[in-house]
């Protein structure tokens, strides 16, 4: 049976989180306030079977649903936070594991680029699907494994800190944010973005 | 014989209206406060010649050159707007026209939704390029001809108002502006817009 990666559960989808996912994703389109959850599993055939079982089992809705190179990811949403979290359970039950035997967040890398060259500002344009970062803003990166991790780093972001989300990746070998902002917001979000990683309880990778 | 359609100097790009410009270009893409021109002719094809003139003749780089299913469409900018103006120049002098034998824009529609439903609003972020509207926002929608003005319309609303640049298509049969933000703001910006583009002279169609 697969074995689980990442395991998460976004309480309430904050604006610019569920419209970013949105553009990012190809199912059905969350829309702010409903509730999320992501799982990763390897190998990634077996989300096919997990997926079968969260929407027979609820009314949550697929936002995504991927078999990458080498992991399966799947996330689901609906406005019921029971209906996710009992898809969650069920998926966990098939699963015969507890949440905390998902794997850690491994941050690979944080960084902060402070007051951002233009050009540089609009050459991360060109690849990302959310806000757009202008000249002279200060920019956070985060790269995290399991990648599905840095939806909730995101989400935790927005709800604490005043920053635009300008880009996430969620699938494939790491997770990848992008948040802009000034630099007071962007050092309050570098600590708030560790912080809601390091309090995911599993085991070490 | 070449018809010139839109002519449209800015003498300063806006930081979101550059992030829009470089996340869609396929050219050299423009930073903030670089002077630009947008012109659109008819038949499209003869916008090669055109840009052939001006890449010769005036100092800018090449922001955008596109031929569509019935016009052309060029835009350059450079740090000094006087290199820009020489641009202009030399198309004017190879058409043997002046500014105003150009087009004169004509609004098509202009609407405000207020408090836009957040599926709604996923939607649009999908195909927007620029920053993402979010649920409740108030949304402006501008739909102008020739499309070569919408850039300029654009630029000027956001000179005028703090609103988000959602998405501007800047050629085809006609221009699309969407802006979002507060009612006020974006009260504001549309009146900018429209107001921007009502005091440009030309030709009647």
């Amino acid at each position: 049976m697969a074995e689980l990666r990442a395991f998460c559960h976004l309480d309430r989808l904050q604006p610019q989180f569920a419209s970013l996912f949105a553009c990012r994703c190809r199912g059905f389109l969350p829309v702010e306030g409903m509730s999320s959850l992501f799982v990763e599993v390897v190998p990634g055939i077996e989300i096919n079977r997990l997926t079968d079982i969260a929407l027979k089992a609820t009314s949550s809705r697929p936002g995504e649903m991927i078999v990458e190179r080498r992991y399966g990811m799947l996330e689901i949403h609906s406005f019921d936070q029971e209906e996710v979290l009992h898809a969650g359970q069920m998926i966990l039950d098939k699963l015969g594991i507890k949440e905390e035997e998902r794997l850690v967040p491994s941050i690979l890398a944080t960084s902060i680029i402070n007051k951002i060259d233009p050009y540089q500002a609009v050459i991360i344009n060109r690849n990302s699907r959310g806000m757009l970062i202008l000249g002279g803003d200060d920019v956070f990166l985060l790269e995290v494994t399991p990648a599905a991790y840095s939806s909730i780093a995101a989400n935790e972001a927005e709800k604490h800190c005043d920053v635009r989300l300008v880009d996430i990746s969620f699938f494939g070998a790491a997770g990848r944010l992008y948040l802009a902002g000034t630099q007071s917001e962007i050092q309050a979000v570098a600590k708030k973005v560790v912080e809601t990683l390091a309090n995911l309880k599993g085991k070490e990778q | 014989m070449t018809e010139l359609r839109a002519f449209a100097f800015i003498d300063q790009l806006q930081k979101q209206f550059v992030g829009f410009i470089g996340t869609t270009t396929l050219g050299y893409y423009p930073v903030a406060g670089q002077a630009a021109i947008f012109m659109e002719i008819a038949p499209g094809i003869e916008i090669n010649s055109l840009t052939d003139l001006v890449m010769k003749k005036a100092n800018v780089q090449l922001g955008a050159l596109v031929v569509e299913r019935t016009f052309g469409m060029l835009e350059v900018h450079a740090d000094s707007p006087a290199d820009v103006r020489k641009a202009g120049e030399v198309v004017l002098d190879y058409l043997g026209l002046s500014e105003t034998d150009r087009l004169k824009p004509k609004i098509l529609a202009a609407e405000t939704i207020e408090r836009t439903d957040p599926f709604m609003t996923q939607i649009v972020n999908r195909f927007r390029a620029a920053n993402m509207v979010l649920g409740d926002e108030t949304l402006y929608i501008l739909e102008v001809v020739p499309a070569g003005y919408a850039g300029y319309a654009a630029n000027e609303a956001e000179k005028a108002a703090d609103i988000k640049l959602v998405h501007t298509s800047v050629f085809g049969a006609s221009g699309r502006v969407y802006l979002a933000g507060t009612s006020s703001d974006v009260k504001a910006a549309r009146e900018a817009a429209e107001a921007s583009l009502a005091a440009l002279e030309g030709r009647d169609r």
